[in-house]
């Protein structure tokens, strides 16, 4: 990889990076750090990179690293807090942002998968590829994603 | 359904899915929950700060050679001074030693070494001395010519010769300059025929020398030279200690060529003259 390829995933990529490394750290600082960290990672390694390589390449980076944030942060008491608030305070009809607190609920994996599948596009394949997965714990911790955000879609339906 | 939701599904599969729910109407509403839960991609959250991420190749710096040059000239120019100077350090010491080594004699009789005698060179000053003149007896074209070429001083005397010492009387000489003859060594018989001595042109070269008021003048400018040199008294006697031996040397290598040309070459073996080489 050039330095000018370098550059241009940079224009490219750092957007979709951070938007995915805000969803999955839940805080906007620690989003920047994936980012800066990803591409670091990605400039020291750019001879071994290919250029069509690239996307994928930044987002395992980010995803590991998204991940390591979320673990050492402890998200379980937060999930549960979550869980309580949202059983009894909300009132708001915005699907979106219901959907966002439902993803909350997830845990990093799950939340990761979600992600790369509906904001980046990206395939089974492709997902097992970045997190290290196989293609079927794929499909599986998906649907198993899914169920949880349909169940609480539901709930919240129910309590509206 | 999830893979519906996950959008896995063929164009196909997908239109078989949707005539299977027609089918039973009931399960829409879980199908519809499913498609609600994928996530919408919030496109106006940007990453702010991407100059920061940009990398860049150093800029390579030019090395101007102009103040490479300066130095290299300055050092060459520095080492050439110093071995300049080292080299006249030496050569004033080798001056010295070579003044040291010459030995002074106060013997009023000069006179010229046979090539036996590596010869070193008195040097006497305002001393007059007999010098003498041998001549052989025997006479050839060649010497003849020489002889007839310049006049002889009345006081050149002739005497028995080979391997004995030349010498040239003049008294008319102040400053004698004794000229002892290097010959180099003869392994070989070498008889000289009698001729008239080139030494009578040394004689009257002596003698031109002596009486010619040119020389003199010369001398005596040599002498206001030297002394008027910031060298030291020592120096200065050691300087023309040492002009007295360049000089004395110069006469004894043109003495010796003159003898040698004087010479015959003779190769022989018993009493047999086998080679003769006329010079």
């Amino acid at each position: 990889m050039e330095l000018k390829d370098y550059n241009a995933c940079v224009h490219q990529w750092s957007d979709a990076l951070f938007r995915f490394a805000r969803k999955c750290t839940g805080n906007e600082e620690d989003a920047r750090d994936v980012v800066q960290n990803s591409f670091e990672v990605l400039w020291q390694k750019r001879e071994e990179v290919r250029t069509e390589k690239a996307k994928a390449y930044l987002f395992q980076v980010g995803y590991r690293q998204s991940v390591d944030i979320y673990r050492r942060k402890g998200r379980i008491q937060y999930k549960e807090q979550l869980e309580h608030t949202d059983t009894t305070t909300h009132s708001n009809h915005d699907l979106k942002k219901i959907l966002e607190r439902a993803l909350e609920l997830l845990d990093e994996q799950q939340k990761a998968l979600v992600l790369l599948k509906d904001y980046e596009g990206y395939s089974y394949e492709e997902i097992a590829q970045i997190t290290g997965l196989s293609d079927s714990q794929v499909k599986v911790y998906l649907h198993r994603a899914r169920k949880t955000l349909k169940e609480y879609l539901v709930k919240v339906e129910n309590i509206i | 359904m999830l893979l519906y939701a996950d959008r896995e599904l063929s164009d196909v599969q997908q239109q078989q899915l949707m005539d299977f729910i027609a089918l039973h109407t009931e399960l829409q509403q879980e199908l519809d929950m499913y498609d609600a839960t994928r996530l919408i991609p919030v496109t106006e959250e940007v990453y702010t700060d991407k100059e920061s991420l940009l990398k860049s190749l150093p800029v390579k710096r030019s090395i101007s050679l102009r103040r490479t040059w300066v130095y290299s000239a300055a050092a060459v120019m520095l080492l050439l001074a110093s071995i300049g100077i080292f080299r006249w350090g030496q050569n004033t010491g080798t001056q010295q030693i070579n003044v040291a080594q010459v030995p002074r004699s106060t013997k009023p009789s000069a006179s010229i070494d046979t090539p036996q005698q590596n010869s070193t060179v008195p040097i006497q000053q305002k001393e007059t001395a007999p010098i003498v003149v041998e001549q052989k007896e025997k006479h050839n074209a060649a010497s003849e010519k020489q002889s007839n070429q310049g006049p002889t001083t009345p006081s050149i005397t002739k005497q028995a010769i080979a391997h004995e010492p030349i010498l040239v009387k003049n008294e008319s000489i102040e400053k004698i300059n004794i000229v002892p003859v290097q010959v180099a060594k003869v392994t070989i018989a070498v008889e000289h025929k009698a001729v008239e001595i080139p030494v009578a042109s040394i004689s009257r070269s002596e003698v031109k020398v002596a009486n010619n008021p040119t020389v003199n003048k010369t001398n005596k400018k040599y002498n206001y030279l030297l002394a008027s040199l910031p060298f030291s008294k020592e120096r200065r006697k050691g300087l023309n200690e040492l002009k007295n031996a360049v000089a004395n040397g110069v006469q004894q290598v043109r003495t010796a060529s003159y003898n040698l040309k004087a010479s015959d070459l003779r190769l022989k073996i018993g009493n047999k003259d086998v080679l003769v080489v006329k010079l």
